[in-house]
């Protein structure tokens, strides 16, 4: 997969592909949606969550 | 007679009296100290109950909330909370693409024709929608504009409609909800479709969809069309996934008020060279 740019979600390459019709809207949506960093640091917190939870639970 | 025992409890009762009356701020002090020492124990003994958290005073019991349920609600509160941060994470992305994406489809680097980059656009933000809205299940989701009699709405662009549908489909102005958000400039939302007669149910639609929520998409004086979203579910979408959708619905009002002068310089670009044309065989 090519690297996006600095602060870009995707490639030139895929911006390119998606303006001349050869990918459609919802696989670009797709791809751009799923650079979501934040995203990644929240589902961290939310695992700890879930081990705190079943630890507690367990005892 | 007077009983000479009687007169001596009265006076010691009166001698209590005065000395309480006279000791009363130094008293009410002294209480003070021993309820300061003694609510931290309190509190530690409960929070450090293992049956959860039980709020006791001596031995009387003010109220309790297990563990169980405590983790429960915590737990619930926190996953609510990351999915109103992940939809919010979505927002932000798709509103720095969109921006970004408009800067390149406009600039010199962009080789496709910009109606075409206008198009390209409009079927972005379409497609997004759907995956930023609070509730989970299938959206569908359609930018509608005039028809050329301006009597109702029709497909610009759409996602999650049918093809044969987004032709056919023309939502009567104002007698549709649609068209009612596209006559009065508001947003206008169906919380269920159910007990609405404006809603207007395609026969080869998907789904039953029970919400709806319509953006008008206006440009200064002039609306150029209505930003339309359903969900299955009553009642699914937020007032922050209004503000959304009232984003979205402005970027859309500049790419849809491009797409319109282009089409006039086209109209007219057409037209000169007719009458050239027509000028040159006389």
């Amino acid at each position: 997969m090519l690297k996006a740019r600095r602060g870009e979600a995707v490639s030139d390459e895929t911006r390119r592909k998606y303006f001349s019709g050869e990918m459609s809207a919802e696989d670009y949506v797709k791809r751009v949606l799923s650079t979501d960093e934040a995203q990644k640091e929240r589902l961290k917190i939310m695992k700890k969550v879930d081990r705190l939870v079943g630890h507690e639970r367990a005892t | 007679m007077k009983n000479p025992t009687d007169t001596m409890e009265i006076e010691d009762i009166l001698k209590v009296l005065t000395w309480l009356t006279k000791n009363a701020p130094q008293l009410a002090l002294l209480a003070l100290a021993v309820l300061v020492v003694l609510m931290p124990i309190t509190i530690v003994k409960t929070w450090r109950s293992d049956e959860g958290v039980a709020f006791r005073w001596g031995k009387l019991e003010l109220g309790k909330w297990s563990h169980g349920k405590l983790s429960k609600k915590l737990e619930q509160s926190l996953r609510e909370l990351n999915t109103v941060s992940r939809k919010q994470g979505q927002v932000i992305l798709s509103a720095k693409k969109l921006a970004s994406d408009m800067a390149y489809a406009f600039s010199g680097e962009n080789p496709e024709r910009p109606d075409h980059a206008i198009r390209a656009l409009v079927a972005f933000i379409v497609a997004a929608l759907p995956s930023i809205m609070s509730a989970d299940g299938t959206h569908r989701c359609a930018v509608l504009v005039p028809t050329e009699d301006g009597s109702a709405l029709k497909v610009h662009t759409a996602f999650g409609y049918r093809r044969e549908s987004e032709a056919k489909l023309r939502l009567p102005i104002p007698k549709s909800n649609a068209g009612t958000a596209f006559q009065t400039r508001q947003t206008y939302y169906d919380r269920d479709t159910k007990k609405d007669s404006g809603w207007i149910q395609l026969p080869d639609q998907r789904h039953p969809y029970r919400s709806i929520l319509c953006v008008p998409i206006v440009a200064g004086d002039r609306c150029f069309g209505v930003l339309n979203i359903d969900a299955v579910e009553p009642e699914a979408f937020t007032a922050d996934d209004q503000t959304y959708l009232e984003l979205f619905a402005y970027h859309l009002a500049s790419l849809l008020a491009m797409e319109s002068g282009i089409q006039s310089v086209l109209e007219e670009g057409s037209s000169h060279a007719e009458s050239a044309a027509g000028r040159s065989s006389q």
